[in-house]
Order: C-alpha cells, then structure tokens, then sequence
C-alpha cells in the first residue's frame, strides 16, 4: 500500500508499507524518473554493434574451438546476459540510492526528551479518554521501542515545567513516573519548556524532543516533533462566580458567567449552597459566546456557593465554579479626628468596617480595634501591635518625625505597594494648600510618595503590623473631594484589612492566596478540597491552590488554639489561558499532516546500503567481465 | 594489385635452389635429379657443360673436337619421375596468400622436377577441377607451366577427394605434392588413399596463413567463411583462442597422422614464410 503525503514545507515523500509499523520511505521520489533510463539502456544494448563482421578462409576450426570451449565452459552463454543484468541491476541500485530510501521502524531510534502537556484541556474527554491519557499511551509506546542503551527524560509542562526524569534508560522507572502523571488544572507552559527540553539536548549527541500536547503550535522550534493529541470538542464552562449582598435584607444574589465554547445554545446551570442544590436556571447564549445567570435571593448565611453546569461534557472541570462568602464578622476601624466626613463615607463604603470615632485627644485603648486612624493626632507613642494610619500628625512620634516642605510635585515610588495603593488615583490633579514632609525613623519604612525627594507619604509593613502615614492635611487639599478619593480609602483599607464580606473569596489554581494574620494569629492550617490539612503555615502567601474547591484557612495563636476561621474558594482558569476552548486547542492541520508528524519511528536511511550493493554489484560485474576475457 | 606469381626475384631463387640440389647430387652421377636412385642409363638425354667435379669419362670428345669446349652427354640414368602438383584453389586458398605460396611450391617443385628432367603435370583441385597442365619435361616448360598458373580458377568449395578421385595416373608411381589448407567438405584422408593405391609418393603440404596458426582476433566477431558463406559469432577470449589452438593442432596431427598411415609425408606451412626457407627446411630437408 502506498500512500502519498504532502508536505508544504517538506517536499513529497512516497511510502511503501512493508508490514505492520515497518515500511520503506523515499526521501525523493522524484528520483524514480530515473528509472526511465532503463528501457533507454535496455535499447542502447540491444541496438549496439556487437559484432564485428570478419572472413575467414574456414569457419571450421572456430566451430570446433567454440564447441570445445562451451563444453568446458557452459556459464559462458550466459556470461553477456549475466553482465548485462549485472549492469542492470547496478544502475536500478544507483536510482534506488537517489530516491533516497529510508527505512522506518518503530521507536526514535535515538536519545530523546519528552515533553508532555498536562494542563487542564488535556483532562478533555475525546473518544471515550482524555487527551493525556493518548499522550501517555503515546509515550509508553516509544518507551517500549526503546532500544538498549536509549535514554529518555520527561518534562511535564503544566503551571510551571518540571523535568519528571532525565537521561533514563530504565524502562520501569519511566514506565512508573508516567502512570503517576495525571493532568493539572492550569495552562501550561509549552514554549518554556520546549526550551528547557533544548538546554537538556545540548548536553546529550543527540536528541529528539517530541512534544505531546493538544495545542496548536505556531512555531516548532527546529528539530522538534509535536505530537497533536486532540481533535476537539464543544465545551461549555463556568467562567466566573461572584455575589453581592443585598444591604437590605443580606439576602445574597449570585451572578454567575458562562463561556459558550462551540458548545449547546442553552444549557441549564445549578446553584449549590453549601452543598445542596438550591435552584436551577436555564442560559441562552443566543449566538454569543457567553451569558450570565442571577440567581437572587439566597440564603444570607450561605457560606459555600457552587455554581454546576447540568450537562456533562468533555471537559468536566471547568463546568464548576466556587466561591466562599466571606465570614460576616466586620472590621472595628477608630478614626481619631476632629471631623473628617468624606472619610468617614469613605471607610463605611466597605460593609465589613465598624467604624468608631473619637477626638485626637481621647485616649482609648487601641486593642479592640484592627485599625486605628489617627487623622491630626499627636500621639508620641505608638503601639506596635496595631494597624496605624496617620494623617497629618501634629507631633513627632516614635516612628517618624516631621519637617516642612513647599510643593514640588508629587511623585509616586516605583514600589509594588505604592502602585498598589494608588491604582486609580492620581495626586497630581489634587491641590494641596500645605505638605508637610515625613521621615521615618525606622529603616524599614518606605516613601510610596515623594514631593520633590522628599517623602510626603510613608509606609511600613515589617513589623507586626502595618503602618501608614501622609505628611498633609486632607482637609488642606481637595483630595476627599475628587473621586479618586474613595478609591484610595478603599485601597488603603484593603491593605490594612482585606476585605471578609463581600469579596467572592476567589482565587485561581496555582495562585498564592495572601494570608492577613490577625494581630493573635501565629499560624495557620489549611483544609484542602479533598480533605487533607496543612499544618503549621506561616507564610504570608499560600501556595498549596492545586486544586479547584473549598479551602478552609484556620488561624491559631500561639497555643495552637484557631482564633479565626475563614475560607476561600479556587476555581481553574478558562477562558483567559484557553484551557476551555477544547477547538483552538485542538489541531488545525490535516488530520494526515498531524498522523505523518506523530508516527514516530526511527529513520535508518539505507543510502549506504544501497551505494554498497552497486558498488559490490559493479565489482562482481568487473570480476565476471574479465574472467571471460 | 595482385602479387605476381613470379618475378626476377623468385627466378633467382629456384635457380639458388636448383644448385643446391644439383651440389648435394653431385658425387653420384651428375644428373640434377633429385632422386636418390643413381645409375647408369645407355640412353642418351642432353648435352651441358663441363663444371668442375663432373666425371670426366662423360666429357662428349666430339664435341669437344667441333667447338672446343667440354660437354657432358648425359644419359637416362634412371627411369623418368612423374611429379604431379596438385594445387588446391578453393576460395579459401584466396586468403591470407595461401593460394600464392601453393603456386609458388608447385612452381618450385615443378621446376626442380623439370630441371632433373622429370616429367612435370600440374592439376587445380577444386569443385570443378578441369583440365590439368602438362605432362612436361625440360626447364623449357617452366615459363608455361607459370603461365598456366596465372590463370587457373578459384573452386568455390573444396572437395579433394572428389577432385583427386577423377585424376587419372599411369601405371607405374609418381611423385604427388598436393598443395592445400586442408578445409575440404570431404575426407582428404580418403584420397591420401586413392593416391597411395596409385603409387603415388605424397606430400602434403598443408598451408595455412600466419592468422590461422596465429588468430589475433578479439572481442565479439561474427566470422564469415569465405566458401560456404556460413556466419558464426564467437566472443574471442583468450580461453577461446586456446581451444582454437588446441582445434590447430588437432586438426593439423590429423592431417599428419593420416599421411603417416599411408606412408606419405606432411609439412605445414606458413603462406607468410620465405619460399626458400620453406622448401629448404621443410620441403626437402627430411629427403
């Protein structure tokens, strides 16, 4: 059977299956025109003189001569057929070599790194098992052909690329490794780790990197095969959930997207409450690629919402989305001021802040409170413990001191604080009436903005708690009175006291989730979705988001009693790394073009071969002439 | 254009020739017969000068008387040879010179006989061998028996036996030179034989030109031959060349062995050796 490809950039190969999984490739058939030489040199023998016409006075002594040498020498009749033929065949052997013949088998035939995408789209489902589950098929399948002294690494490239095994010919171990590989939920990385495969290959002879994935790959880089496992699927999935609270009767409206991925034009979406299926609604995408569903009116108390698609499809994950209501307990803020209304509005925009006022003179104990702000106070000491935001401090204290500017322009520190906290606002539209430089005496305190070089606003958050002053007087700027303002007051109090109400409580996989300790709070556990705790976290970030779900965050004081309980949810990303989308992950070429780039199999060219077999064949034909001469 | 038959030079070499023959006959009795029967014969032959070492009592005093000058009389010493030339002038006697080198034998054996005063006849062999010249006797007969020669047919085949078979010989013997290459389409020993029943002392002499006993042919030829018209393509190797040479010498033992059978003699030669190389060393040499 021969069957033809067509390779845009690779010319035209000719194969010839010999048997199962072994055939002949010519590397160029264009050679065979040669072949029509032979009925050429076939004629040119037959046409050519090869008799010289001589008399003699008697035939009758080369008669006899003849047929005494004949009786000797019975191969001798045949001797001009036989070289012929040997010239035949030497010149089929010469075309045969310049139709450059290759013989595949199977396997690689060299060293080789693997590469295998694990990302969410390869738990996608086509023909009754997902992507990754072919892949390794695949890549068992080559472990198999592995020939003695063949050595094979794997890198799974995933949220990050990790090299599973480097440089083993050990076909159990490999076989091991791959079994226990199962896809993530996040995208992946396929670039990167196509480079990381290529500064493996530089320490080996040679290589060949072969990537299983189900993405469509621009650009392969050179001397790597791609192995395109999808077909592609319709796929629906929920995008995002959110919720917001109504302040009336804290009721809970759910707002839920969904993404539409060359899948049905409806589709029925449920909405879980902890745990329990609550209500059912059904979503026209009305030829758009996505819709929203509202579900109102939920239960105030819900602390879990699910959001499930009722119909099954190949891509299971992605068709749940969570999110955790924030614990209702509020924030206590102390706004220490003489009168200072546009931040008193500010802060109670968030439904999570108690907020409680006093002059800058009373002195109250600071421990109930999570914030205190200090707006014209003039407090010498101040406690260490707490979360502190001055403004315009009347008196130096034990943190910064204060000296007199003029105006020279704001600037804002190139600080990932800074650029946090005034995100959407700009200080230089604000006109200020007076400034009033601040420098800390603490070293671990920084500018977030400059007027001129000198620091106008100060932060710090080394301590055990974070701290936060402006060196001018709101009420000597029109800052409270430019939107931006509520802006800055809610960035600021997000930094202070991350939002526990009305924030979905989301994240996605892989993301760190920021960990706000509570003044009490020494350590935390995490529960993960499938029921296992980390234990004894300290870390201001939590990296353990491998899994879409419910995550409970225990924070304990240093007698390891929980002091504050909360949870997030983690969701996948779909749409935005195009894990969803199951067709613009798939392949675009030809189903032939991707099953010519996937069939591995060694490449043993049999030019040497063949150029031996003329060579041999012109010596016999040399020997064969000259024993008859 | 063709080689003469005879020119000065060959004249000067059957004269050579003929004294040799006469020196080496000299202490017998004077006659230039080749012969080896000698004796005394009452009849009268010729008149010749006086050389050096004849015998004197032959001195013809008369003669001498009238001119002055001594001269032998010479005598039938013995009876008168018969020298028969068989000439064979098939087409393939026309290659290689063959033909010419015949006739020049014939012509030189002819010659020697007629200088010992023998008779000398002169037949073609041939398909159509006709009409035979002579017999002669005296060197006078010479020139005619050149001049028939110039003139006789090609055979386009050859069949000895035939054309021997339809000569007819006298009653007593002759002496027979049968001057051929042998390739006759019938059996040449057969009329070895029909000669020998006539009394007829042979000697064949087989004449081949140098590219026979020498072929320097090679590679692929289609040979053509040049009376039957018969094509044969052979692939000339030297392994060829030796079983040619082998097919020679088969075929020349043969011819040799078949004249011994039959008490005649056999020399073969080369169309392409001197001619008085060729009667000295092979023709008489043994004699």
């Amino acid at each position: 059977m021969v069957e033809y490809y067509a390779k845009l950039t690779e010319g035209i190969s000719v194969t010839c299956y010999l048997k199962k999984g072994v055939r002949v490739q010519f590397q160029n058939p264009y050679g065979a025109l040669a072949f029509l030489l032979i009925p050429a040199f076939i004629l040119l023998y037959l046409l050519k003189r090869r008799y010289r016409e001589e008399k003699v006075p008697s035939t009758f002594l080369w008669r006899k001569a003849a047929s005494q040498w004949e009786a000797s020498h019975p191969w001798q009749k045949w001797r001009k057929s036989l070289l012929f033929f040997l010239q035949l065949l030497a010149l089929c052997a010469l075309i045969f070599a310049f139709m450059q013949p290759a013989f595949r088998s199977p396997g690689l035939g060299q060293n080789s790194i693997v590469v295998l995408d694990v990302s969410l789209s390869m738990r996608a489902e086509e023909d009754g098992k997902s992507r990754l589950a072919k892949a390794k098929e695949e890549v068992l399948r080559l472990i198999d052909q592995m020939q003695p002294g063949e050595e094979m690494s794997l890198i799974l490239t995933g949220h990050r690329n990790e090299i599973l095994v480097a440089d083993s010919s050990d076909k159990g171990e490999l076989r091991g490794l791959l079994q226990n590989v199962s896809a993530q939920y996040g995208g992946s990385g396929v670039f990167e780790a196509l480079q990381l495969a290529k500064s493996l290959e530089k320490d080996e002879e040679s290589a060949a990197i072969t990537l299983f994935t189900d993405k469509s790959i621009e650009q392969i880089p050179e001397n790597v095969r791609v192995r395109n496992v999808a077909k592609g699927a319709p796929n629906l999935a929920v995008g995002a959930v959110s919720y917001t609270r109504n302040s009336e009767d804290r009721t809970l409206s759910v707002l839920g997207l969904i993404e539409n991925h060359a899948g049905a034009d409806t589709t029925a979406v449920e909405l879980w409450r902890d745990g329990e299926l609550v209500d059912i609604q059904d979503v026209e995408f009305k030829g758009e690629n996505r819709a929203n569903v509202i579900f109102d009116g939920v239960d105030p108390e819900a602390q879990r919402l699910m959001l499930a698609l009722s119909t099954a499809d190949a891509l299971e994950a992605d068709n749940y989305a969570y999110c955790a209501v924030q614990d209702h307990g509020n924030y206590k803020i102390l706004l220490q001021t003489e009168r200072n209304v546009f931040l008193e509005k500010a802060i109670l925009l968030r439904d999570d802040m108690e907020l409680y006022k006093s002059t800058p003179e009373e002195e109250l104990p600071f421990d109930d409170y999570d914030l205190i702000i200090g707006d014209g106070t003039a407090t010498e000491i101040l406690p260490d413990n707490k979360n502190l935001w001055l403004i315009a401090p009347k008196a130096e204290n034990d943190w910064i001191s204060l000296f007199d500017m003029e105006p020279q322009g704001l600037k804002t520190a190139s600080t990932a604080l800074a650029e946090m906290l005034f995100q959407h606002v700009d200080l230089n539209s604000v006109a200020f009436a007076r400034l009033q430089g601040i420098e800390a005496k603490d070293p671990a305190s920084h500018p977030l903005v400059y007027n001129g070089a000198e620091p106008l606003i100060l932060a710090s958050d080394e301590g055990p708690a974070k701290r936060l002053a402006f060196g001018f007087d709101l009420h000597n700027s029109n800052l409270p009175m430019t939107k931006d303002f509520p802006i800055l007051v809610q960035n600021i109090l997000e930094w202070f006291l991350p939002a526990k109400g009305g924030q979905t409580g989301m994240a996605t996989v892989y993301e760190a989730v920021p960990v706000a300790l509570g003044a009490d709070s020494v350590s935390y556990s995490v529960e993960l979705p499938d029921g296992r705790v980390v234990q004894d976290q300290t870390a201001l970030q939590f990296t353990g988001t491998d899994e879409p779900g419910f995550y409970g965050l225990s924070q304990r004081d240093n007698e390891g009693e929980a002091v504050l309980q909360t949870e997030f949810a983690v969701n996948v990303l779909t749409g935005g790394a195009a894990e969803s989308d199951l067709y613009t992950a798939a392949m675009t070429d030809s189903a032939e073009a991707q099953e010519a780039q996937g069939n591995f199999s060694r490449l043993s060219l049999l030019l040497p071969f063949i150029a031996i077999l003329a060579l041999l064949l012109m010596l016999v034909e040399w020997v064969v002439y000259h024993r008859g001469t | 254009m063709a080689e003469p038959l005879f020119d000065p030079e060959f004249l000067n070499q059957l004269e050579q020739l003929r004294l040799h023959f006469r020196h080496k006959a000299a202490g017998q009795s004077g006659g230039g017969r080749m012969s080896k029967q000698l004796g005394v014969s009452s009849e009268f032959s010729d008149f010749r000068e006086y050389r050096l070492g004849d015998d004197f009592r032959r001195v013809d005093w008369n003669a001498y008387a009238r001119f002055g000058k001594l001269i032998l009389k010479l005598f039938m010493e013995e009876r008168q040879m018969q020298f028969h030339m068989l000439i064979d002038n098939s087409e393939s006697m026309q290659m290689y010179g063959k033909a010419l080198m015949a006739k020049r034998l014939a012509l030189t054996m002819g010659y020697l006989a007629l200088s010992g005063y023998d008779q000398m006849s002169i037949t073609v062999l041939g398909e159509t061998s006709g009409e035979s010249f002579g017999p002669v006797t005296g060197k006078a007969s010479f020139l005619r028996a050149a001049g028939y020669l110039e003139d006789i047919p090609v055979s386009p085949g050859t069949k000895l036996y035939e054309s021997i078979t339809r000569l007819h010989f006298g009653s007593g013997s002759g002496i027979c030179y049968v001057f051929t290459d042998g390739f006759s389409d019938d059996s040449l020993e057969d009329a070895l034989g029909y000669l020998r029943y006539y009394k007829q002392k042979t000697t064949l002499v087989h004449i081949l030109g140098p590219q026979e006993l020498s072929p320097s042919q090679e590679g692929e030829v289609r040979l053509l031959d040049a009376e039957t018209g018969e094509r044969r393509e052979v692939e000339i190797s030297p392994g060829l060349l030796r079983a040619y040479e082998e097919a020679l010498r088969d075929f020349t033992a043969g011819l040799r062995e078949a004249c011994h059978r039959h008490g005649f003699y056999y020399e073969r030669i080369s169309s392409g050796m001197d001619l008085r190389q060729a009667v000295l060393e092979q023709l008489i040499k043994n004699k």
